[in-house]
């Protein structure tokens, strides 16, 4: 079982993100699970949402997990959330930032000797997509850092998942999910 | 004509959209509803298969859960599907009616994102609201994941809307714990999902402008009683086989099954406890690393809530030698309702399996594994020991010093 | 299509039309419910879907095993009535729609009553929303200005210095004490495309109303006063000169707004009563007449010259 814990903002799309990269997994045979933690936030609030793909059929629906990879797709939230809760000594984190993974590690000692690797998602998608909504671009990340598909199957999976929005936002969110997949380090 | 969606095989979808595809395939005429966390996306996502064309039947947008019941009761006399989706608050709103349509006996399909009732107010999952209805007269029916929900709606129509029947039905899910998780749920093309339901088929309908009929009548000490007695002779008598006669068409049309006591290794179980909801898989999975150990463990779940299978539960449990109840809404003053009617259940029968009862997971409070493991140790000790070795009533993963009554 | 405007010429006629609501009901002897249903229903020849609100026309009209209804009608509790029949035009709108009409070249009327305890308390919110909704509905309110089917309790329609079992008239009070709410304005201001206030007694304004109002596309409420002897306290053969008192004293004006804007009035009395006649016939008000109280009378009266003035005022300047 593969475990992804995501940590957001209400508002910068990681329900849609897991939901999507759900979505994806599912085309390849495996079983997934998408969810969220939700209360009565509004946009703005610290959240977390959660991915599971299995080989099997995923019947655990307790909402504990020691994930195997943390995305933080909002760069304060290294500093004001527990994003290392239930950590497992190779849990390997994707974290949004404008710095490099030194800076990043030097400002937050807590990812002192983990497997650590950084990407400006909210750059990357202001800049592609003209919105901060840097769920899409962590995908891409992701994509690098897991090695979990190929990028032409992903994308052309992705321009499916997102078939609702105008051409001009999924030609967009391709640039950002290939611009990710390059950038991350 | 409404369009058709091409699905695929398998869609990820979570359990508020398993709900309203069902009812997008099913092609309800009339659904009247009221937003309400968590259910809330079932009618968005319906009015937005209605605003693009893909139903077209009548959407009605009213003021309260109150008048959507009573909406959907009106249109349901009027001779036609409908259903609509509620939770928690909405659903307490909601009761008054709930009574009167199984009273007038209106095939009605609810679907219930289960969420806690307030004070404190609270969005989350538990049963609180399901178990509120259950003497209101409707079946219900309990779904464990967002496949469930799909196919349950289907079963739904298929058994309130039979004319031997012609009681209304609620599909219950866990909110957000499956109403808002995405998983993959194997879909049917419309044509063969509509099929399975079939065409409506109004009777007593009161836009039969050549036969009047009046609904909704009054009786006192002289037909009341024959008329809850007629209705609780369908529930219990008539729905639960055609209940798994839908089940049994339902296996053949798709290879899933559904019964009304779901089990899970329980052939030779010693142990073993009975929740719904969500909380039955992931026990299912609890177990399974329990029986690598060696321990004789089983869950059992149940489907079909009301009308209660109580002679299907007592043949499950006739060898278990303890069995724990989790009940996922606060009992208030007396003990979980699973604990009562397990104990009810296997009164009368051989069977005397030691009885305890927890309760869990009030307002989304997450059950883990590692709680259930903590019960399953419980019960172990109980079947040892031939009696309870803990208080009757736990409470479970509740902060600060433990619980327990009785 | 259009339906045909029923033709009636004269009382006699009208009383023995078609006979979709029976006689045979368990209203008391007297009770202007079954008048001004009878009224509402002999003005068409249309099909009819009606619905009933809890209270006394529904209790003593579908007793099981027998039914006082011969058009199809649905009850379902006290405050739903206009949402029964809302949910079942949109069922004829959905089966039309889907070619499923058992009669598709016949367009039935969906008609709610519902009493004023129905109507401007508990189930004021269900019919706000179906009027704000627009459902293609008449809503006819029997206003006896009490909960006359639990014993004579006060309704946000009850007007003041009336005695009722929850605000009764006493040593050290005069009965209600709050003024009768302003159903007609409520409704008007709802946009409803027709609002009208009835009296039984004034049977060829009404039944010109009510087709009015039938002919109406989208929601119509009508107000109908329905002198109710038990709880207004007067004997059963004096229903429609009560009803006359009502609307000749202009406690009861009679009048319509189209559209929430143009208001007209329907009927002026030739001879206009003293308010105190119309109070002094009912034992509601009976303590009224008293040396401690009669000062409410002449309120009464000052009030009903006010509202009667506005009226006028306003159906001058068309607003
Ligand atoms: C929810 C609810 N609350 C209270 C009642 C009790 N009840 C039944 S009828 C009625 C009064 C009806 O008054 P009104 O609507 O004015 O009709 P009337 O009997 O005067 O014609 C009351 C209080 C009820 N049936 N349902
Ligand atoms: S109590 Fe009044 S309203 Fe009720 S039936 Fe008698 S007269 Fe009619
Ligand atoms: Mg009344």
């Amino acid at each position: 079982m593969l475990e992804i814990r995501w940590h957001s903002r209400a508002g910068q799309g990681a329900v849609t993100g897991a939901k999507g990269l759900a979505d994806v997994v599912s085309t390849t045979g495996k079983h997934v699970q998408a969810f969220a933690f939700y209360g009565s936030a509004k946009r703005g609030a610290a959240m977390t949402a959660y991915n599971r793909v299995d080989d099997q059929v995923i019947m655990n629906h307790e909402k504990f997990m020691a994930p195997d990879y943390v995305l933080v797709i909002d760069p304060a939230l290294v500093y004001v959330a527990d994003f290392t809760a239930f950590e497992k000594p190779d849990t390997v984190y994707i974290i949004t930032t404008h710095l490099s993974t030194e800076e990043l590690v030097a400002s937050q000692p807590k990812l002192q000797g983990k497997k650590v690797y950084t990407v400006d998602c909210i750059k990357i998608s202001q800049e592609t997509i003209g919105k901060a909504i840097p769920n899409t671009p962590m995908l891409g990340a992701l994509m690098k850092v897991s090695g979990m598909y190929e990028m032409d199957f992903f994308k052309e999976n992705m321009i499916r998942v997102l078939k609702k929005l105008p051409q001009k936002i999924i030609d967009a969110n391709m640039i950002a999910i290939q611009r990710a997949y390059d950038e991350v380090k | 004509m409404a369009e058709t969606i091409e699905l695929r095989d398998i869609e990820v979808w979570d359990g508020n959209m398993a709900a309203s595809q069902a009812l997008r395939q099913v092609q309800v005429d009339v659904v009247a509803a009221y937003p309400i966390t968590p259910s809330t996306p079932i009618v968005e996502n319906y009015a937005n298969f209605e605003a693009n064309g893909y139903v077209d039947g009548e959407f009605v947008m009213v003021e309260s859960e109150h008048a959507a019941m009573s909406g959907c009761i009106g249109a349901s006399a009027a001779g036609g599907r409908v259903a609509t989706a509620t939770s928690s608050q909405g659903f307490a709103l909601m009761v008054e009616t709930l009574y009167s349509a199984s009273g007038m006996r209106l095939p009605i399909i609810l679907n219930v994102a289960n969420r806690a009732l307030g004070a404190p107010l609270n969005v989350n999952g538990d049963h609180s609201d399901m178990y509120l209805g259950r003497d209101s007269g409707w079946i219900q029916l309990d779904a464990y994941n967002p496949q469930h929900v799909y196919d349950l709606n289907f079963i739904a129509f298929k058994v309130a809307e039979d004319h031997d029947v012609r009681l209304p039905a609620m599909v219950h899910q866990d909110g957000f714990m499956t109403s808002h998780t995405a998983q993959g749920v194997h879909t049917m093309t419309d044509e063969v999902g509509y099929g399975f339901v079939g065409e409506f088929q109004p009777m007593n309908d009161m836009l039969d402008l050549d036969h009047p009929v009046t609904h909704g009548v009054q009786t006192e000490e002289d037909w009341h009683f024959e008329h809850k007695a007629r209705q609780q002779h369908a529930l219990m008598t008539v729905a639960l086989p055609k209940i798994e006669a839908a089940f049994d068409a339902f296996e053949k049309l798709t290879g899933r099954r559904y019964n009304l006591v779901e089990t899970h290794q329980m052939e030779d179980a010693e142990i073993a406890v009975i929740c719904m909801g969500s909380s039955v898989e992931t026990a299912m999975e609890v177990v399974n690393e329990l029986r690598a150990q060696g321990i004789k463990a089983g869950v059992v779940g149940i489907r079909v809530f009301r009308p209660w299978p109580l002679e299907q539960l007592a043949q499950v449990l006739k060898n278990v030698k303890a069995i724990g109840a989790l009940d996922r809404s606060s009992p208030h003053g007396s003990v979980g309702m699973l604990f009562n009617e397990v104990a009810g259940t296997l009164f009368n029968t051989d069977a005397k399996p030691v009885l305890t009862n927890y309760i869990y997971g009030l307002g989304g409070r997450d059950l883990t594994k590692a709680h259930l493991v903590g019960i399953f140790n419980d019960l172990k000790a109980n079947m040892d020991a031939g009696k309870p070795t803990t208080p009757l009533q736990q409470y479970i993963g509740l902060r600060g010093p433990k619980l327990s009554f009785f | 299509m259009m339906s045909e405007i029923k033709k009636i010429k004269n009382l006699k006629e009208f009383s023995t039309s078609a006979d979709r609501f029976e006689g045979a009901n368990l209203l008391c002897p007297g009770c202007a419910h079954s008048i001004i249903v009878r009224e509402v229903l002999n003005a068409t020849n249309d099909d009819l879907i009606l619905a009933a609100s809890t209270g006394c026309l529904e209790v003593c009209t579908a007793v099981y095993p027998y039914t006082s209804w011969d058009a199809s009608w649905i009850h379902i509790g006290f405050e739903n009535g206009s949402t029964a029949v809302a949910g079942a035009e949109a069922m004829y709108k959905a089966l039309k729609k889907k070619g499923r009409l058992k009669q598709p070249d016949r367009k039935p009327k969906f008609v709610a009553f519902g009493g004023d305890g129905a109507t401007y308390d508990i189930g004021f919110q269900w019919i706000s929303g179906c009027f704000e909704r627009g459902h293609d509905m008449m809503y006819v309110c029997l206003d006896n200005e009490v909960y006359a089917n639990t014993g004579g309790q006060r309704s946000s329609s009850t007007p003041i210095g009336s005695s009722a079992t929850t605000s009764p008239a006493g040593r050290t009070s005069y009965g209600e004490k709050k003024n009768k709410k302003d159903m007609m304005a409520i409704m008007a201001a709802h946009g409803a495309p027709y609002v009208a206030q009835v009296s039984p007694s004034k049977w060829k304004d009404m039944v010109a109303k009510i087709q009015k109002g039938f002919a109406t596309e989208g929601p119509v409420f009508i107000n109908a006063v329905s002198p109710c002897t038990t709880e207004w306290k007067f004997s059963p053969e004096d229903t429609i000169s009560i009803a006359d008192l009502a609307t000749d004293s202009l406690v009861f004006p009679l009048y319509e707004i189209i559209n929430g804007t143009e208001l007209n009035i329907t009927y002026r009395p030739k001879n206009i009563i003293p308010v105190r006649d119309y109070l002094g016939a009912q034992g509601r008000f009976k303590h009224l007449f008293t040396k401690q109280y009669e000062y409410l009378i002449d309120e009464w009266q000052t009030r009903v010259d006010a509202k009667w003035e506005a009226l006028q005022r306003r159906e001058e300047a068309r607003v």
